[in-house]
């Protein structure tokens, strides 16, 4: 490669055994490693990097690219193209397959990201909150918060009831599911021997259920019935992110500080007890209610 | 859609198709927009490809109407269905389908294609009626406020206008400039072509709903004319599109117009 300048990746840093916690930052990863790009990744949890803007970017020579299809357009022309190899009739193909997924996974990730009470304030809230320098967690928790609802309103602004939102996301997101494992059926990846552009797109939506512990995670089942597709999960993990480091970064202390808390609770209900006995004794002797002929 | 209402709507699938399916649609020469009239034409198109009659009701506040706040709509006996999707579904329940023979490979090929269309052809024309400056100001604030008198055009314009955008922001797509967009219907149309291949329909027995909704879409494209007439510009590159779009005007259309 001629160009002696690094790319410069900037993505919301990874956990649960994730490249990142972001599927548009996973897709970015993903697509760069696949092809080949020399990389350098740059996780958006300090406050050097947090004044760019949203991530994922990519940085090269000055230019700068503020999403996946921009980042993807760009790496085309400099001729790290991952569907290069694919006949034109599925070249065709895997651009509509490609679309059908973003269409029918995407709401089903922001749903339970951000829509989802439980998941959003036990998991991802926090996750966001410790991983990010203040105060760019307040503002980034808030602007995904306010993104999906905006999605989830564009998306069916006839419904208030968050249920029955659910209910349709999820039936597309089974539909869509259906199809792909069809399509997948026994191969090793959608396209022979390589990923290709679909492939890295259904992992980037697929592979958060799998490895996130969400507190209500129906996905999760749903999505292990059908197993060549968690599969290919599990094969573009050992082939591509061998060294992702297992168990969770940033909500370890949170589990420990958890244990410890029902631990401690006890001392602590024997605590408060005493203080509050000995606080009314003493109220009630100062008063006179007690005397000390009485405690003799 | 709510329990109740998905069981009576199997048990009422069981029915014939009633003679008085009144279809729903804004006003035509006045009113519509680019992507609305393309979503009530492929619908439409998709009904006569089924052979079901139905009586075009025009009506100024049909959007409002809908159930799901999108037109097209059907009102067949004692069911409102909207959408495309809906209606094929509601019509496959009456065991008429335009896609019998497709195994699932198949269907689920249909399917993505019908997603690109939906996820690029709309919002491009959603883009060009609202976000472009020019044709926003030309066509689609006369268009849309021409039912309301004044001052509540005005309202309604800017309303809509911030939901649109609302929507294209979500979806990424505000964000990209004019050429941006042309370059996406062209990857667009560059693939439709290439699965179309030169053959008559896009599946080997015939129209299924995917012809419906290409036809839906180009044929409003080439039809209507705006200030910028690049979209139609890119669409009449792809021959075999446009050959696809005058089968189905002269097949389905121009037939029933002659009855």
């Amino acid at each position: 490669m001629s160009d002696k300048d690094k790319f410069q990746l900037l993505v919301f840093d990874g956990d649960f055994s994730l490249p990142s916690i972001e599927p548009e930052s996973i897709k970015s990863i993903l697509y760069c490693t696949v092809t080949g790009v020399p990389i350098e990744v740059n996780t958006f949890n300090s406050y050097k990097t947090a004044f760019n803007k949203v991530p994922p970017v990519l940085i090269h020579k000055n230019l700068r690219f503020k999403d996946y299809e921009q980042i993807v357009a760009y790496l085309k022309t400099v001729n790290f193209n991952l569907d290069s190899e694919l006949e034109p009739l599925e070249r065709s193909e895997c651009l509509a397959m490609t679309n059908l997924v973003q269409s029918k996974l995407k709401p089903v990730i922001e749903f339970n990201y951000w829509i989802e009470h439980r998941n959003s304030n036990e998991l991802m809230n926090i996750w966001f909150m410790r991983s990010l320098p203040i105060p760019f967690n307040y503002y980034y928790t808030r602007h995904f918060r306010d993104r999906a609802t905006d999605f989830m309103e564009s998306l069916y602004p006839s419904e208030t009831d968050t249920e029955i939102v659910k209910e349709y996301i999820q039936r597309a997101a089974i539909d869509c599911l259906s199809s792909l494992s069809a399509r997948l059926g026994t191969e090793d990846y959608f396209y022979g021997k390589k990923p290709t552009s679909l492939d890295v797109t259904m992992y980037a939506y697929i592979a958060p259920f799998l490895k996130i512990p969400f507190p209500l995670n129906e996905m999760n089942n749903v999505i292990s019935m059908w197993p060549n597709l968690v599969n290919l999960v599990k094969r573009i993990d050992s082939t591509y992110f061998p060294e992702l480091p297992k168990g969770s970064k940033y909500l370890k202390f949170e589990d420990q500080a958890k244990t410890n808390d029902d631990d401690v609770s006890y001392a602590a209900i024997v605590i408060l007890t005493i203080s509050a006995t000995t606080l009314m004794l003493g109220f009630a002797y100062t008063r006179g209610y007690l005397t000390g002929k009485m405690l003799n | 859609m709510t329990l109740v209402d998905k069981i009576s709507l199997e048990l009422g699938a069981q029915e014939p198709w009633p003679k008085d399916v009144k279809f729903f649609q804004p006003h035509e020469v006045e009113q519509v927009l680019l992507p609305d009239n393309a979503n009530c034409l492929a619908t439409q198109a998709f009904l006569k490809m089924c052979q079901l009659p139905y009586i075009v009701e025009p009506r100024p506040n049909a959007e409002a109407m809908s159930p799901t706040l999108k037109v097209p709509f059907i009102k067949a006996g004692r069911f409102v269905i909207a959408e495309l999707e809906g209606i094929v579904q509601f019509v496959n329940g009456k065991g008429i389908t335009l896609t019998e023979p497709l195994d699932s490979d198949q269907k689920s090929n249909m399917r993505a294609y019908m997603s690109l269309i939906h996820s690029v052809l709309e919002m491009a024309e959603l883009y060009i009626c609202w976000v472009d400056d020019e044709t926003y100001n030309e066509v689609t604030t006369a268009r849309n406020g021409s039912v309301y008198p004044w001052p509540l055009n005005h309202i309604q314009n800017r309303n809509k206008r911030s939901q649109v955008i609302k929507k294209l922001k979500t979806l990424g797509w505000y964000n990209k400039k004019l050429e941006d967009v042309y370059s996406e219907v062209e990857t667009c149309c560059e693939s439709l072509q290439t699965r179309l291949d030169g053959k008559r329909f896009f599946f080997e027995h015939g129209p299924t709903e995917l012809d419906a909704l290409v036809f839906g879409h180009l044929f409003t494209i080439l039809t209507t004319p705006l200030p910028r007439s690049d979209l139609a510009n890119i669409v009449r590159n792809y021959p075999s599109l446009i050959d696809l779009v005058k089968r189905i005007e002269k097949e389905y259309f121009k037939k029933a117009a002659q009855q």
